[in-house]
């Protein structure tokens, strides 16, 4: 959680148990390099010190993927963008319309910094109410999403 | 003011004084649930300790183990974030006790399941929170619960994400539950606001008489 970070091909990359926070997946397909910034919040400028902890914030985890990718090699032209998980995990009774959820104002935040960088974002899996894993393998760009299970059953 | 706060760090006294009042809080939490069940149900709490949040999902065998938390807001003079977490174990012996009946084999988690869990949280939680508001001296009011059952690094994540003292660590009240042969364990965590925890203890110093930071002033 709070982290950014790089690799190269045959490497991967995986975060287990994603709920409201936000992984951006950046992959650059001409150098193999993949990366995954793990943010809790949608904004830096919002949290007194946040500047210094860029990966926690969805808004500086943009430029400090970007960073890392680049010192392995990458580039940020060539990249692309994938965003995992932003779920509300707790329904409080009677709230199913309320505010925007920390989970959507996080993916919020990705989206619009993602736009400003100019990095094209070809998918999502986002939102709802169920936590989600992630594997990313930087050689082929394939990212895998599941989660725990659509059912509890005891049998 | 920064997130990045002082680590928490409790004297032995104020960890005993916190578990005294986590045994309170679990008595009379075991009292309402007999009565609700019709049938003795005992209580009691082993630990209460400092844990990083981080480290939470361990405890119940990892990031994506499947968990059960009942989540509420607490509103007051000690504000903060209290979540009960039952592992994967737990949640069957004491959905079958709260159902008064044992779990059918391929049995879904019905509605009635998920609001008899709410209950439990509820039931428990403001036993605890009551107990420790008549030491204290102020009232500590707990939101209606929430609830999710997922895997815990996802549950637990949210809550810390949620909590204003994001990253930092949280206060851990281990209950178990003596009714089914096995101890059933479930567990407390208290993440307080800023300030919050200072203002319990000094609380609970108050209402003992005995200063617990004593000898390290």
């Amino acid at each position: 959680m709070a982290e950014v970070k790089a690799a190269k091909a045959p490497d991967k990359l995986a975060v287990y148990g994603i709920g409201s926070c936000v992984v951006l997946a950046l992959w650059d397909p001409g150098a193999g390099i993949g990366g995954l910034a793990h943010s809790m919040l949608p904004t830096a400028a919002a949290q007194p010190g946040g500047e210094e902890q860029p990966a926690k914030f969805c808004d500086t985890a943009v430029g400090a993927l970007v960073g890392s990718i680049e010192a392995q090699g990458g580039s940020r032209e060539r990249c692309q963008a994938r965003l995992v998980g932003g779920a509300n995990m707790f329904t409080f009774a009677g709230r199913e319309r309320g505010p925007a959820t920390l989970g959507e104002r996080n993916l919020a935040a990705s989206r619009e910094t993602l736009r400003s960088w100019g990095i094209p974002l070809t998918a999502e899996e986002c939102g709802g109410d169920r936590g989600r894993s992630m594997e990313l393998d930087p050689a082929s760009g394939s990212l895998m999403v599941w989660s725990a299970f659509q059912f509890v059953r005891w049998l | 003011m920064s997130d990045r706060r002082e680590p928490l760090s409790l004297t032995p006294l104020e960890l005993d004084a916190l578990r005294e009042t986590g045994n309170l809080g679990a008595g009379r939490a075991a009292t309402a649930l007999s009565q609700l069940l019709g049938r003795p149900v005992g209580i009691d709490v082993p630990l209460a300790s400092v844990i990083r949040l981080e480290t939470l999902p361990a405890l119940f065998g990892g990031p994506e183990s499947v968990v059960a938390a009942i989540y509420f807001r607490v509103h007051g003079e000690a504000p903060g974030r209290l979540v009960m977490v039952l592992g994967q174990d737990s949640l069957p012996p004491m959905l079958s006790a709260m159902l008064g009946r044992p779990l059918r084999a391929g049995e879904p988690l019905s509605e009635e399941a998920l609001s008899a869990l709410k209950e439990l949280g509820n039931i428990l939680c403001s036993n605890y929170l009551n107990a420790m508001a008549d030491l204290v001296g102020f009232p500590i009011l707990p939101s209606v619960p929430a609830l999710a059952i997922d895997m815990a690094a996802s549950v637990l994540e949210s809550v810390a994400a949620d909590a204003p003292t994001s990253g930092a660590q949280a206060l851990l009240i281990e209950n178990r539950f003596h009714e089914w042969g096995q101890p059933v364990p479930l567990f407390l965590f208290f993440l307080p606001e800023p300030g919050a925890l200072e203002t319990l203890l000094a609380g609970l110093a108050r209402a003992t008489g005995v200063d617990p930071r004593g000898g390290r002033a």
